[in-house]
């Protein structure tokens, strides 16, 4: 009788412990899958993105400047004053970014060209 | 001399914990190159300041899903030439780490939870919950 309850102890406890790691290595798998979604959906160049940051310490405060001084809204009329209100807010919102800021001066070229 | 020995041989553990626990070298890739370009802009005298990256202790507060060990949760930049750094340098610097969500995430998936960014030489810095900048909601929705 001791023997038999002995052995079932001894299952439940076996039991617990299977299940313990299958859930443990369920959630290492869900995690695993998420953390690799999640860079692949990213930039993998880490060096690209430590120069963005140099680059944006040093030069961005002066690009910004001169971008948000070009575009300023009360330059413009109707449906210009649109595109540059746009084009301001995306600036101030890349304010930091140098490489964001970058591809807004381009857009910021095209837009006063056009208007020339 | 002895302390550049000790130096070095903290890094490696370092890098073989990081490598170990994660079971890839992102994170040691990602101190790496972020050390090499700082320490590049610091010797052409771009940057006024040297920035050292490491992991660190985290804080358990800012715990996310993908959070690592929290002890070795912290994305530590530290300014080795910290002579009268103000409170609002801490602050100027993180917002331009802080400006790339998409980088943001990017250290959220490698196990990082805080942004730390400290002087050398002194007591206080700047702490950041980086679940605050960007979430990882989208991803775990679209399994």
């Amino acid at each position: 009788m001791t023997n038999t309850s002995e052995k079932i102890i001894i299952g439940i406890g076996l039991l617990s412990i299977l299940l313990g790691l299958v859930l443990t290595y369920s959630k290492r798998k869900t995690k695993r899958e998420l953390r690799k979604r999640v860079l692949a959906e990213n930039n993998p160049d880490y060096s690209e993105t430590a120069k963005n940051i140099k680059n944006s310490i040093l030069k961005s405060k002066d690009l910004y400047k001169s971008l948000i001084i070009q575009v300023h809204p009360d330059k413009f009329l109707d449906a210009y004053k649109e595109i540059a209100s746009e084009l301001s807010a995306r600036i101030t919102k890349s304010k930091k970014n140098y490489d964001e800021l970058m591809v807004l001066k381009i857009e910021v070229e095209e837009f006063i060209n056009n208007i020339k | 001399m002895s302390n550049n020995i000790l130096s070095r041989i903290s890094t490696f553990i370092n890098r073989v914990v990081d490598a170990v626990s994660q079971g890839s070298f992102e994170r040691v890739r990602i101190l790496r190159e972020f050390n090499l370009v700082f320490r590049e802009a610091y010797m052409q005298m771009e940057l006024d300041r040297l920035c050292i990256v490491t992991t660190s202790p985290g804080n358990q507060a800012n715990k996310h899903d993908l959070s690592t060990f929290y002890l070795r949760s912290g994305f530590k930049i530290t300014i080795e030439n910290d002579h009268k750094l103000l409170e609002n340098d801490y602050i100027e610097i993180a917002k331009y780490v802080i400006e790339s969500r998409a980088f943001v995430r990017q250290l959220m998936a490698l196990g990082y939870d805080t942004l730390i960014i400290k002087g050398k030489n002194q007591y206080r810095g700047l702490e950041i919950p980086l679940k605050t900048i960007a979430n990882l909601h989208d991803y775990m929705l679209n399994r």
